[in-house]
């Protein structure tokens, strides 16, 4: 069967911003299942409106938009969720989210150099959280501890990458000669 | 960016794990409003939390987990067929660019799981939660207390897991199956396009279903499928034996026999004790873990007024429970019992696990809500009873009911 074109020129610019489309949504929707369906309509719908996006124009920014529709779309249907935030936090978080522009790429790479770095008991503590379908309570009956304790843990470690993909990213964006020791 | 408060890592936390309390999110929403830095370490965290959700090394060096291996069974020439694609497939592979590894669309949902697993080709087991999509060939595993609801993609058809059960799916050309290797499943199924039947396939056998709903489990005596309603072809494995099996009757079912029996009258399922919960959370409230036939209960001695009640059945999980409640005030008139719940109330039908009188918000195919409608009973003497079924939406075998009667009052309004 002959490819489409169109098709592959969609998932070209589908793929390249795809992370970035996710961690938008999963910032505004707490649920990661609620995240995933909010993700594969947004992907729908690109692909429904293709057509109208103009070719040479920013598709990350057209995509935000619609994955924003979306998860509006979404909070209205759980209107009566007790669990998410106001319209006007959700409008501003979505404003500045957008605006880290395409550090969540960068993110990445400075994520295996931090992770790397992590003592080995933080780096098991953080793959067993994270693997497919694990939760806290998950690791917290793996390695026999409470809840709270691996919950305070994960924050722990989880801002300490934080903190480290930050100082990486600033050692990347330093001029050279700053970066040099006299 | 500087270190967060210890609050404010908390809470963000809390959203990340997805144990967040509506209490903690509003919380957290007052410090995001009040603070730029404070909404750009929520953000970068949960920008972290997305970013280790679909991580993928680039390296070997530091091996994070794969996805079941089951998913690589399903490889397609994806490129090659990319005029064909649903943006759907697009979408699963679209997640998970720079493996190379192969695409599987979900068949199912997962509604409602307790003690369960999923268990990889190499034999390793993940926990698994509410919502999650299975992929064909993914194998369910309940532990002895555990169950869950699937719901299949594109069609209203709900299989039932028992405990200690373990079942896959699969889709074939001119079939969808149920392979069963242990426990026992429950089965609604929705009529079918013609030709395409679902099949129960065991070690002993095999179940075509070809009406609506029924259970198929597996003993020390082979494998015993029970028909609720709605017609089912039933075969042994080695001989080829078959038994059409209409609605009321069962088959005693080895590799060389099918045998039909007229199904025993005792019900399957039982509802053994209605719990009060605090709405909110879900959670008992002390002292009514089991409301007593005759309990009080004083409105203004509870923790609050916002109140559920959750029938509570045997097996945990069970297709569907109805509720009826009706009550009379100290005058012995009917009480108007009104509440606006989508299912209605009273007399509401719950599908999803737990069972709540006044329902939650969890609609069909998302993950359960951790809390639920608020019901704040007017004084008066009650009688509640509950139902359980085997299929969904009240379908299938009736289970045993429970019935109690208790009465409300509230001391502080006396006063």
């Amino acid at each position: 069967m002959p490819s489409d074109p169109r098709h592959d020129q969609f998932l070209r610019l589908f793929l390249s911003c795809q992370p970035r489309i996710f961690a938008y949504i999963r910032s505004l929707v707490f649920s990661r299942a609620d995240a995933d369906d909010v993700l594969q309509e947004t992907a729908l719908v690109l692909w429904e409106k293709f057509d109208q996006y103009e070719p040479g124009t920013h598709f990350d920014r057209w995509a935000y938009r619609i994955a924003h529709f979306q998860i509006l779309a979404h909070r209205q249907n759980k209107a009566r969720d007790r669990l998410q935030f106001g319209d006007h936090l959700i409008e501003r978080l979505a404003d500045e989210m957008v605006a880290e522009g395409d550090r969540h790429e960068a993110s990445h790479d400075a994520l295996t150099q931090c992770l790397a770095k992590l003592p080995e008991g933080d780096r098991d503590l953080i793959r067993q959280r994270y693997r497919p379908g694990g939760t806290n309570r998950d690791v917290a009956q793996a390695t026999g501890r409470s809840e709270s304790v691996i919950s305070r843990a994960l924050n722990r470690i989880r801002t300490a990458l934080l903190l480290c993909i930050e100082g990486t990213l600033l050692d990347r964006s330093a001029p050279a000669d700053m970066q040099e020791t006299p | 960016m500087k270190p967060p408060s210890a609050e404010l890592s908390e809470l963000c936390g809390a959203v990340c794990d997805e144990v967040a309390t509506p209490e903690q999110i509003a919380r957290l929403e007052d410090l995001l409003a009040a603070s730029a830095e404070a909404r750009q370490f929520y953000l970068r965290t949960m920008q972290l939390s997305a970013l280790l959700e679909r991580y993928e090394p680039a390296s070997e060096a530091l091996p994070f987990p794969s996805p079941p291996i089951a998913t690589r069974r399903f490889a397609l020439p994806w490129m090659a067929l990319a005029a064909g694609f649903t943006v759907l497939a697009v979408l699963y592979f679209a997640g998970r660019p720079s493996t190379g590894r192969a695409p599987a669309s979900a068949i199912a949902t997962l509604l409602d799981v307790h003690g369960a697993q999923l268990i990889a080709a190499d034999g390793t087991s993940t926990p698994v939660r509410g919502g999650h999509r299975l992929l064909p060939g993914e194998i369910l595993a309940t532990d002895r207390r555990g169950g869950a609801v699937i719901r299949l993609q594109n069609e209203e058809t709900h299989f039932i897991l028992g405990a200690d059960t373990r079942a896959s799916l699969a889709f074939e050309p001119s079939a969808k199956i149920v392979h069963l290797a242990a426990g026992q499943i429950s089965c609604d199924v929705a009529p079918q396009k013609t030709g395409t039947h679902w099949r129960i396939v065991t070690a002993a056998g095999e179940a075509t279903v070809l009406g609506t709903q029924l259970a198929v489990s597996i003993g020390t005596e082979g494998t015993r499928v029970g028909v609720a309603s709605g017609r089912v072809r039933v075969t042994a494995r080695d001989t080829r034996e078959s038994v059409e099996t209409p609605g009321g009757y069962s088959v005693q079912l080895t590799p060389k026999t099918a045998v039909l029996s007229k199904l025993p009258l005792a019900a399957p399922t039982r509802l053994v004790s209605f719990t009060l919960v605090n709405a909110d959370s879900i959670k008992p409230i002390g002292g009514f873990e089991q409301l007593a036939d005759g309990a009080v209960l004083d409105l203004a001695t509870l923790p609050t007024r916002r109140l559920n009640i959750r029938a509570n059945g045997e097996p945990l999980i069970v297709g569907s429970v109805r509720f009826e409640l009706s009550g009379v005030d100290a005058a012995g008139s009917r009480l108007e019992l009104v509440l606006s719940v989508p299912n209605g109330f009273p007399n509401s039908i719950e599908i999803f696990y737990p069972y709540l009188l006044a329902g939650d918000p969890s609609s069909s195919g998302q993950p359960l809500s951790a809390y639920s409608n608020p019901w704040t009973p007017p004084p008066g003497r009650y009688t509640l009873s509950a139902t359980p079924y085997a299929g969904v939406k009240g379908s299938g075998a009736r289970g045993i009911p429970l019935t109690v009667r208790f009465e409300v009052v509230d001391s502080a309004a006396r006063d």
